[in-house]
């Protein structure tokens, strides 16, 4: 069953990639929701749940999109070492800044990596507009993703603790 | 660095997958597989798209709020204006619109084969613009084949095709490159995309002045000559320069396309070698 929802989110991410990513420009840039969902399935399951999902999430956007299947299983496989680098720091503000460091190096390579196979395919870029243009857009997009999920899966986490809360005051206040 | 070291095993695995998988890519191996993950996922995508899209629509608007309020006050009287005309040609257009979504196909007036089709999704990657499109190579479509939008002017060309979708690289795509004219002065120049997705003309020594109309030369045989493609805003450096930087706005709305059309009557020089 939890194979089948992996499968399924999976699929989601792949397609909101093509369909609702571009919708959402952040400074002309487009966010990677599948990087953006590994980091946070780093940040609250562990490196080590991240290990399928990142390599069948890659095949899967970039067959959607109709990419070099292997530039993008390579691209998206950053995010784990990153997350795993980012595990041995105690971070300032918990362990979601080490994942969100984690996803902008891993967004870094994969967008330095696509800049290459561009480049490779006749682009013309000069190396200043690589980071004006591809890295820090993008780092910007992927950052502006992840706080918003993460402040979502935050205030999921304290509405589930909401009913204990409620369940004592209720007992409190019910009469004897 | 002992957390890294870890998943060296995994790492050097993701390696091979990768190899394996770009290889078999490359010899049209996984195709098949390509085409029944893409049927479907159509739905799903235009699911997502028809859930979020209204939201982006709102998200976009707030940010030009004062710009619009404006417009449309502008619209409002034109509105008015136009009410009239529009009454009378609603009725023709509603029933030109059934008739072509009936048959798919499309016949411009000059004698052009067009055919219609639906984007699917957009790839906005890194110095990248691709679409994915509800028509493939059974409906007729070839790599090289123009691209127009419903207007008729340029958005690019097929550069994959599988049996039901094809893949559509636009104009604003730094790796497209279109041999173009300046339409009032007749100076030949390429069309570029910079790596922020602006539109740029070089052209070779000449005059030309924003609100010029830039078109398709022909030359290359890639496109037609003659396709509308967009409209000079600024000129920089002076007439002496080698080369000078003409931006262009294109008339298509590249970002925003929903619907294309394939040109399948014209044959690229590319295909015709073929």
């Amino acid at each position: 069953m939890r194979a089948i929802a992996g499968a399924a989110g999976i699929l989601l991410l792949a397609a909101g990639q093509g369909t609702v990513a571009p919708l959402f420009p952040v400074a002309g840039a487009t966010a990677e929701f599948p990087l953006v969902a590994a980091a946070l399935v780093g940040w609250l399951r562990g490196v080590r749940a991240t290990l399928i999902f990142v390599p069948a999430a890659g095949a899967l956007t970039a067959a959607l999109a109709g990419r070099d299947l292997g530039l993008y299983v390579v691209g998206y496989a950053a995010v784990v070492p990153a997350l795993a680098a980012a595990s041995e720091y105690r971070w300032p503000m918990g362990r979601w800044m080490g994942a969100a460091a984690a996803l902008a190096a891993a967004g870094a390579w994969f967008r330095l990596l696509l800049v290459g196979a561009a480049v490779l395919d006749g682009a013309d870029i000069a190396a200043g507009d690589v980071l004006r243009h591809a890295i820090a857009p993008g780092a910007l997009a992927d950052a502006t993703f992840f706080a918003g999920a993460a402040a979502v899966v935050a205030l999921i986490r304290s509405l589930h603790r909401l009913p204990l809360r409620g369940a004592r005051s209720r007992e409190a206040l019910r009469w004897p | 660095m002992v957390a890294v070291a870890r998943y060296r095993w995994w790492l050097a695995t993701m390696a091979g997958l990768a190899l394996f998988l770009t290889i078999a890519g490359r010899v049209g191996a996984l195709t098949p597989l390509q085409s029944a993950l893409l049927w479907l996922v159509e739905p799903v995508g235009e699911g997502l798209h028809a859930i979020f899209a209204p939201a982006a629509a709102v998200l976009s608007d707030i940010g030009e709020l004062r710009r619009l309020q404006e417009e449309n006050r502008q619209l409002r009287l034109e509105n008015e204006r136009l009410k009239a005309q529009v009454a009378e040609l609603r009725q023709d257009t509603t029933r030109l619109q059934e008739l072509e979504s009936a048959l798919g196909v499309i016949q411009s007036g000059g004698g052009q084969r067009l055919l219609a089709a639906n984007v699917l999704a957009h790839d906005v990657s890194v110095l990248t613009h691709t679409v994915l499109i509800d028509r493939g190579s059974a409906d007729g479509i070839r790599e090289g084949m123009v691209v127009l939008s419903p207007g008729g002017s340029l958005v690019g060309k097929v550069i994959r095709a599988l049996p039901q979708q094809a893949f559509v690289r636009l104009i604003d795509d730094s790796r497209s490159v279109v041999a173009v004219r300046i339409q009032e002065t007749g100076i030949d120049g390429s069309l570029h995309a910079s790596a922020d997705r602006q539109l740029e003309v070089k052209l070779a020594r000449g005059e030309v002045a924003a609100g010029a109309t830039v078109v398709t030369s022909g030359l290359g045989g890639e496109y037609p000559p003659g396709l509308p493609v967009g409209k000079v805003v600024e000129v920089s450096g002076t007439p002496q320069d080698m080369f000078r930087t003409v931006r262009v706005e294109p008339f298509a709305q590249l970002a925003a396309a929903q619907t294309l059309l394939v040109l399948t009557s014209f044959t690229p020089q590319a295909l015709a070698g073929n």
